[in-house]
Order: C-alpha cells, then structure tokens, then sequence
C-alpha cells in the first residue's frame, strides 16, 4: 500500500468508510437495522452516520428481523440498494424466512425479471464472552441457498473493497464482519475501491502445506504460518475472502503446488463449509497431487460457551493451527 | 528383549541358506519348537522350529531370498516386549491359546513389512504417490513400506526409489529387494541393469494394451519352455487352389481368398486330430479341447490383438475367410468386442505380408501352441531331379513342452503341411 | 367517496353493502371491466382445473373460485401504476391487474412464454412491469416484502401504492405482526388485504384466531381496520379506495379484511373434510360473479344481453389463451445455473 490516500484505519472504520463513501455516491443506498442511528449499532460500526445522511437512510427499525429482511428485500425489489444490518449473526434465523424464502428466490422464480441488490451485514464469530446466542458463524446455512452470495473479509483493507463491491451487486449478499477483527488496523485506500467477489488471495507463499482460511482465521494462519517458518515448514496461506462464489482456481492451484491442505474454519466441523472445500479439492485435478488425507480443523461441535477457557477451546486457535499444519505437513516426509 | 529368528547354520560349510517359506504368519502365536520355516540347503529342505514361544512379528525374509548365516530374520515377541527399534512400544497381549492375527499389531507402523498392503492387492498411497508411480510406470506392490502413518506411501517414498535406482546402480534400490519381484514385466530386472546415459526423446507410460501384451509375453516367455519347430511348405497347389476360386468368392463374398485363411482351414482341419495343441494347462490340470477356437493375431498400428474364430473346426473356407475378414475390419477400426478378442485355444501369427521368411512366436497363454507364417518365396528346390523353383513357406510351431513333446508337435506340423501341400484334401 | 372511518370494530351484521351511489358514480365501462376481470378468473380457474383432470398440470394449483369480488374490487381501487404483492391463491389479483392470459396460462402449464417461463408456476405467477410483484408461496412472506415496497415508495416520494394481500392463515405469524407494526410507525404507502376465506387449509379462522373479526387486529397497529363482504365487490371496491388514496396522501397503512369463501379445496390435495358440503353449498348461493351480474341488470347498467357477451367472452379468451399456451414451448434444464445471479 503505496499510494499516497493510503492510511491505517480499523477494520470496523474501514466497513463505515464504505457504507458512507458509496451512500454518498449512490442515494439508493441506505441503510436499516436495530440501533444503528443515535446508538451507531452495537458495535459503532453506523456511528456518525445518522448526522451525516439522516434518520431516512439510517434508519433505526424495531427489533423485527423478519421485517427488516423483508424492508430490504422489499426496497431492493423496487430498485433500491439497502443494507441491512443484523446486530449479531445468531438473530438471523428470525430473518430466514425473508432471506431464503424470498430474497434469494424471487429472481429465479420468477423468470429472471427481478433482481434483489442488498446487502445483510451481520457481526458473526466468537471471542467476547457472548456465549451461545451471540457468538454463531452461520455461513455455511446460506452457502447451501442458490441465490444468495457469502463474504466474509479478514482484512480493512478487504472490509472496504468487498462491502463496496456487494453494495453494488446486484443480488443478496451476506458480508460477515467478525467481531474480533473490528479492532483490528491495516492500510486502506481514502478512495472508493472494489474488490470483485469470488477471488480468494494467497496471503503468504510455501511450499509444504496449503491453509485454507477466511475471517478471523487468516490473521490467526498467518500467525501460525510465521511460527512454523522459524521451524523451516513454510505454509501457504489463502485467504477465500468469498465463500460463495468460491474461487476454486486459486484453491486448486494452492494445492496441486503444495499437495497438503488444512482448512480452517470458526463454524462448527459437522456440515461446516470446510466440508464442501474438502469435496471441492477432492474432485478437482489437485486430487492426483495429494500427498495427505484433506485435513479440517474447524469449530467444535458444541454451542460457545461462556468461560474464557472454554470460548477459547471450542474454536481454532493459533496453537491448533500451528499444531495441526506441523503434522500435516510432516506427515509421510 | 525379543527373541531373535536368525538364519540357521545347519551344514559344515554353508554360509547362506535359501529361505524357503514361513510356516507361520507375522502376528500369529507359536511355540516354541513348532515347525516355523524352511530352509533349502544344497543337501534338502530343512524345517526349522521355533526358538522360543510368543508372537512372530518383523518377519522379513523373503522365499528365495539368500540370506548369510546368523542374520536376524525375524522375532518371537514375548508379552510386554516390543520390537528392537520401535519406538511407541507395542504392547503385546497375554495369550490365552493361538492368538489370531491382529491387525492392530500387524499394521503397526513399528513393525516394518514389505509392502504396505492392506488387503491381497490393496495398496496404501497418497494420490500424488500413485499419479508419479503411473508416470513413471512403477508399480506400487514393489514400493517398500511407505513413510506415511501405517505405512502409506507418499510420494517422496516413488521419488526416492527412483533416485536411489538412478544414483545406486550397483546396489538394489530400496524397492528392489534381494529378492525376486514379479514386476509387470514378469521379474524385476537384476540389480546393475540401468539405464543408458542418453538423451531422452520421449517417455511412453506403459499402460493399457501394451502392458497387458508385456505382462502376459513376459509370464509366457517366463513359465513356459518352449521348443520351436519349423518346415518348408510347398504353396504350390495352395496358390493354384487360391487362384482357382478366388474369382467364384470374391463374386460371392466380396472378398479376396488370403493366405491366412487358407492356412486356418488347414490348421482347424488338422488340429481336432492333436488334442494337445489345442490344450491349455490349468494349474495341474491339461484341459483338451474339443472346440478349435483359432486365433488370428492381428497387428494394429500400436499393438496386436486377437480375433478369434470360433469353432473353427465345423467351418469351410467360405466361412472362415469372410469371417476372418469381418474381424479383421472390426478390428483395424476398433470395434471388436473383448469377446472377440478373447478365448483362443490356438493361435495363427503371419508376418508374411512384411517380408519376413520365417520367425518364432511365444505362446499365446493359457495356448499350448502358436503357428507363425512366413512369406511365400519362389525358392530352388530339387523336384524329380532336377532344381526348380517352387513357391515356398516356413511354418514354424511354438509348443509348450510342458504339455507337448517334439514328436507330437512334429506330428502335427507335418500333416499341416501335407494338407496344404495336397489342398483338395481340405474339399 | 367515502371517507374512511379510523377503527370501526364491526359487528358483522353491519358489514357494509356496495353502495347503489357506485353504480350512478362509476362509468359503465369500468363497471362492465370488473364484471369481465370476475368472468375471466372464474372461467380460468375453471380450465385449470380442467387441465390438471387431463393430466397436463405438473404440481398443485390453489384456486379462488368464489373469492374473485375480493380480488377485483380491491385491484380495481387501483391506478394502472400502483403495486400489488400477492399470495399463492392468486390467480385473481394478477387476472385482475391486468396480466396477459396466453402468459398465464404458460406459466400455469410451465411453459417458457409463461410469466416467469415455467420457473415459477401457479404459486408464483409474477408479471413486474405491469405492477404485480409477484405470489409467494410461503404464507405471509409477502408481508414484510411489501414494507420494503412501500418503504422505496415512500423513500422515492412515489405516488404509487401497494395493496398486499393475505389470507387468513397469515395474520397468526410473527412476519405479519413485525411487517404491520413497521409499516405504521413509518406510515407506508400500503394496504392490507387480508382475505378471509375462512380456513387456513383445514383450520377455521374462528377457531384458530383469537379475535373476530380480523379486522380488530389493526388497532394494534393504530391503523384503520375495516371487514368488508368480501362477495361484494363494490363494497371491496369502496372500502379499499379510502385506504388507498388515504395512503396515498401519505397517512399510512390500513389494513382490510374481505370476508369470502372458498368454493374449493385449499389445493388439489383437499379432501374437504373439515367443513360440510351443506356450508359450501350455501356459499355458493352467494356467488359473487352472479350477485354482481343481477345487480348491474336491476340497476339498469347492463342488459342482459350485454352481460351475456361479456360472459360468454371472457370464456372465450380463456379457451384461446388455454389453446395457445399449450403449443408454447417447454424450457430447456440447460444452463439454469446462471438464472440464479443477476449479472
């Protein structure tokens, strides 16, 4: 990040920059969601906004997920581009409905004469103590619904380019923003930027193993990848950014290099998404360069728990990864 | 501490013996002074009993492998002990009686085993292991136990044999045991042959037709003795016959008569009065058979193959020539079934179409005989006195002499040649 | 016109009747065009079920035979460029505002000429650029789909309006609660129609519903509520321009409730087991399409000459546009993938 409009900013900062950058650009854009006007949301993502743009297009809603959906469903259907906010992932499932039955349906059932350009940014993940109903990584549910896309940026520099790029797709996309990274710092353009949904990027090269990550889990990859190159094991790391579309090219190529993958995800292991990598990786031509069983290294199958410990033990940490990526990639060697 | 298994000194002057057989399998319970292998000696088979009681494990000679006296060839694990060298102990059960094999213990990564197999022909290997192996055309049954958990082979366990097969000419690579292998090619070649120091244009996977024509050449010209013999065969009366009804069938069939079909109306004709060259050995067994199921090895532009006609013996010449034609234009387009192509209890090979005079073929197995046709030559020979030329061919029969003797292929190689020499025989 | 009245929780026995004023009030044609919008959809629920008895209908159909004064009266409150979003018995709204029947039709048979080319099918009948967006088939998704709707209206300072229908099954879900309460605290550009056709499939809306009529649930919302004989359709009509043109002023959502019947089954799976046929028998002494016709003859609008010919046309557009759509091609299963993502 060279140029000159370049700066540090947080992750949380650079999805506001954002959302005002292209609300300014674009007056169809706005957005909806509980306590994202005078409070600034639950997590100060909108805060400043309402000064800025108003009560209309920052607009606090009842705590009525089915009929936010349904609002931004509605208004995207007529043309316009709302982004929707759920507080936290976990109260998703009251907007399911809405989201599965109707916003991502309403396109191809009816013949390709409609299209819904929204976007539902929702806080996902664990780490803060937020326990069982406040803490879900849902992704791989709407992986599974056609009509809808997934991102899930782990960068600043991400959070802006792809919130921007999915403002202005025109179908539903479900942006994963994880709480732990809202703090986070890196350098961001000042100008508006998009980065195209569905390419995945190498974020460290290697030669003994392929990391599969996304979200939270690629500054914790890297971390772990830093670790094991003091012990000469040198990861490759990608970062998919979008989960759907999914850039298998990068994917495919990743691992027919190193003929090793470990994929790691947040998201509970059973019917995770890193299942549907694994059968990706599998059918592709990287199969005849496995050198080791596909390895995932996912969530636990529990609820997250409250105690520290626990929350720490139910999902992947740099240890795991680091622990589990040494095995992988001295398995058979 | 395990009880040792060693190659035994059973005779003044041995300093090797030839390991014969296990007569326990690794993992198996025995006691002590039970028979537990064989040794060949240049005297006998010697039995060697069991040194002591427990577990047999790390069982590493080979059949035929010869082994200098006093080398460890395995253990006898009493319970609690572990293989010299395992690191993670394997802790051994108490037996109770005869302890079945377990297959915990016996696909222990301690205990090292050639071939990490985990059935008959199951071969444990990583995707890039066996993508490199095809590549290379190395067969993963001859890749020692693999470096990966269980003994699955990895891809630098293919790279490594290869390195060590290119770098250590002298010594038997990794995956070439002292002991034979069969190969695809019947037996692995002998440790010292390598490859010449040159250029390389191209290298072709062995693969598909062209290695199941070297695997079964290979086991043929491996297990087979075979005797050759050959006569000269005055076409004369043949061609005349040829001529004679060449212009009524190719009205009718459309075809030309070949020599080839002539030759197999002789053959099926001839054959059902020598049962054992149309024989095949099964095992101990020499079955004869009452069908002449005559195949007609047909060189296509990368391989042969053998299209078969069935019952020969119950067809004339009309039949078997456009039948023969029929298969051969199936075949030069690729359409015959594996049915076709399959089944032959005798076998016609004819380079005489390329100029060659004569040659000697290996048998067709599980065929007990194998006619290969020459061209037809005008050649000097003595006829009533005097030197005249006569259209002449070599026949020349391969017999598997494990079923047919000389005279017997004599037998039926002369009356052959009596039939095409007298053809209105065949009418 | 009339004015609307805020929250009149009406005894049924009140109901109000179509005014005689209307007949004087509204030209004849547009009289005439909603006698013809009723005869359209009889006649064409009645060819599907025609079609599905001989086999050509792939999967099930809903039918609103008897309920086509709640569809017409409402959508005839409209202008040409108001919106409406509908339910999956809604072969009515969409006849009624206006769709091409040949495409209908397609659409019903799954053809690729039909609206949505034989990707959405009876439940999901959708014609956008003439105003109908579309039938959901999951009861009462449409609800919060129709704030959205409204709230880009309202956002865009449209004069348009939406009528959002429903049936009685929908008013118990939380959507229909939360899309109601939103609508009001922002004052939407939209208006409820909930028809009560007295079962939600096999559950009676007297029983399954804690509060007769319907209507009441509106003071929840601090929005007018109104039931309306449903089997009247200048009374649908009446009641449902004075909540859309009070929406259209900008005064927010009510919500109406049209009290009708259902003559058939809730799908072709029904076996009319919860109701007696002695019930449906005398709801259809109260069919709308002929109470509408002998009114508009005692009224002296149309001889009954004049309302034969639109009868017996209307039944003849139906047979066309049967005929036509069934020679339309069927669409190919290549490449739906890419139906799936606007570009």
């Amino acid at each position: 990040m060279s140029e000159p409009n370049t700066r540090e900013i947080t992750y949380l900062e650079a999805v506001r920059e954002a959302l005002t950058q292209e609300m300014r650009r674009d007056p169809s854009v706005f957005l909806l969601g509980e306590d994202i006007g005078v409070y600034g949301g639950a997590f100060g993502v909108t805060r400043g906004m309402l000064e800025e743009f108003g009560p209309e297009r920052v607009r606090d809603t009842p705590i009525s997920e089915a009929a936010i959906a349904g609002a931004a469903t509605g208004a995207a259907l007529m043309g316009m581009r709302p982004v929707m906010e759920i507080m936290f992932m976990d109260f998703i499932t009251i907007a399911m409905n809405q989201l599965v039955n109707q916003a991502a349906k309403i396109r191809f059932m009816f013949g390709g004469k409609a299209s819904i350009p929204m976007v539902i940014r929702t806080p996902a993940g664990s780490g803060t103590g937020a326990a069982a109903q406040h803490c879900q990584s849902l992704e791989a549910w709407f992986i599974n619904v056609p009509g809808i896309k997934v991102v899930a940026p782990a960068t600043p520099y991400d959070a802006k380019g792809l919130l921007i790029a999915a403002i202005r797709d025109n179908n539903p996309v479900l942006f994963m923003e994880h709480k732990l990274l809202y703090r986070t710092k890196g350098p961001v353009p000042e100008e508006l930027y998009s980065i195209p949904l569905g390419q995945a990027v190498v974020r460290r090269e290697g030669r003994d193993a392929t990391v599969l990550a996304y979200s939270v889990m690629v500054p914790r990859a890297l971390e772990a990848a830093e670790q094991l190159s003091r012990e000469g094991i040198e990861l490759e790391v990608i970062d998919l950014r979008s989960l759907k579309p999914l850039d298998q090219a990068t994917i495919v190529a990743s691992v027919s290099k190193t003929g090793r993958v470990l994929i790691v995800h947040e998201a509970p292991r059973t019917g995770g998404f890193g299942g549907e990598l694994a059968a990706v990786i599998a059918e592709s031509e990287a199969f005849d360069y496995l050198d080791a069983p596909i390895r995932r290294l996912a969530g636990r199958d529990i609820p997250i728990p409250y105690n520290r410990t626990l929350e720490r033990a139910a999902v992947p940490q740099v240890e795991d990864i680091v622990a589990a990526a040494r095995a992988l990639a001295q398995e058979g060697r | 501490m395990a009880t040792e298994i060693i190659m035994p000194k059973v005779d003044m002057v041995m300093d090797t013996g030839t390991f014969v057989e296990w007569l326990k399998k690794e993992g198996e319970y025995v006691e002590k002074g039970e028979p537990l292998f064989v040794v060949l000696t240049d005297k006998a088979n010697i039995e060697i009993e069991a040194p002591a009681s427990g577990i047999l494990a790390g069982l590493r000679a080979k059949p035929n492998e010869v082994i200098p006296v006093t080398e460890v060839i395995g253990y006898i694990l009493a319970p609690g002990e572990t293989l010299p060298g395992a690191a993670p102990a394997v802790p051994v059960q108490e037996p109770e009686r005869a302890i079945p094999p377990s297959p915990e213990f016996t696909t222990d990564q301690a205990v090292p085993r050639m071939g990490p197999t985990t059935g008959p022909d199951k071969v444990r290997a990583t995707p890039a292991a066996r993508r490199l192996a095809a590549e290379l055309g190395i067969d993963l049954r001859h890749v020692p136990m693999g470096r990966g958990p269980r003994g699955r082979i990895q891809r630098a366990d293919v790279e490594a044999l290869v390195a060590q097969a290119a770098t250590q000419p002298s010594a038997p690579a990794a995956g070439m045991t002292s002991a034979p292998v069969t190969t695809l090619f019947g037996i692995m070649p002998p440790a010292g042959i390598r490859l010449p120091d040159a250029r390389q244009k191209e290298v072709v996977v062995l693969s598909g037709p062209r290695k199941i024509i070297a695997e079964r050449m290979a086991y043929s010209a491996a297990t087979a003795p075979h005797i050759v013999l050959s006569v000269r065969v005055d076409m004369s009366e043949a061609s005349r016959l040829r001529t004679y009804v060449q212009e009524h069938f190719q009205q009718k069939t459309g075809q030309r008569v070949s020599f080839t079909a002539i030759i197999a109306r002789a053959v099926a004709a001839v054959l059902p009065q020598h049962p054992y060259l149309n024989a095949s050995l099964d095992g101990e067994r020499i079955i004869l058979w009452e069908d002449v199921h005559l195949g007609i090895a047909t060189s296509l532009e990368d391989y042969l193959i053998v299209p078969v006609i069935r019952q020969a013996q119950n067809k004339n010449l009309e039949q078997i020539m456009t039948e023969l034609a029929a298969l051969v234009e199936r075949a030069r387009t690729r359409r015959l079934t594996p049915a076709e192509m399959s089944g032959s209890t005798f076998t016609i090979t004819n380079l005489g179409m390329f100029g060659i005079e004569w040659f000697t073929a290996i048998l067709n197995p599980p065929e007990t005989a194998i006619l290969a046709v020459g061209q037809i030559v005008d050649t000097p020979v003595g006829h009533e006195g005097n030197v005249v030329l006569r259209p002449m061919m070599h026949l020349t029969l391969s017999v598997d002499h494990r079923v047919v003797d000389g005279a017997g292929a004599a037998r039926f190689l002369t009356e052959v040649k009596r039939v095409l020499e007298n053809p209105y025989l065949l009418i | 016109m009339t004015e609307f009245v805020p929250h009149p929780i009406l005894d049924p026995a009140v109901i109000p009747r179509g005014s005689q004023q209307l007949l004087r009030e509204l030209p004849k044609e547009r009289l005439a065009w909603m006698l013809q919008k009723m005869c359209e959809i009889r006649y064409f629920e009645e060819k599907a079920e025609e079609l599905y008895v001989r086999g050509l209908v792939h999967g099930t159909m809903h039918l609103s035979i008897g309920q086509e004064a709640s569809s017409v009266g409402s959508i005839a409150a409209l202008r040409p460029d108001d919106l409406i979003i509908h339910h999956h018995r809604g072969h009515g709204h969409t006849i009624a505002k206006g769709a091409d029947l040949k495409r209908m039709m397609a659409e019903f048979l799954g053809k690729e000429c039909g609206y949505c080319r034989g990707r959405g099918g009876s439940m999901h009948i959708a014609d956008i650029p003439g105003g109908n967006l579309g039938a959901t088939g999951v009861v009462g998704s449409g609800i919060p789909t129709a704030v959205g709707i409204a709230l880009a209206l309202q956002m865009r300072r449209s004069p348009q309006v939406l009528l959002a229908f429903f049936g009685d099954g929908a008013v118990n879900l939380g959507e229909f609660h939360e899309a109601l309460n939103m609508a009001a605290i922002w004052k939407l550009p939209v208006v409820f129609i909930c028809e009560n056709n007295q079962y939600g499939m096999s559950g009676p809306a007297k029983v399954m519903c804690a509060v007769q009529p319907l209507s009441v649930r509106a003071i929840a919302y601090n929005m007018p509520g109104q039931t309306v004989d449903g089997n009247d359709v200048l009374a649908v009509y009446q009641v449902t321009q004075a909540a859309v043109e009070r929406a259209r002023r900008g005064e927010g959502p009510a919500f109406i409730e049209n009290y009708t019947y259902r003559w058939r089954g809730h799908s072709k799976s029904d076996r009319n087991v919860y109701r007696t046929q002695a019930e449906i028998d005398e709801w259809k002494q109260r069919c709308p399409i002929a109470r509408f016709k002998q009114l508009l003859i005692e009224a002296h609008v149309l001889t009954p000459e004049e309302v034969e010919t639109i009868d017996a046309q209307a039944k003849m557009a139906i047979e066309r546009a049967a005929e036509e759509a069934l020679v339309c091609p069927e669409p190919s299963p290549e490449n739906l993938e890419a139906e799936v993502y606007a570009p």
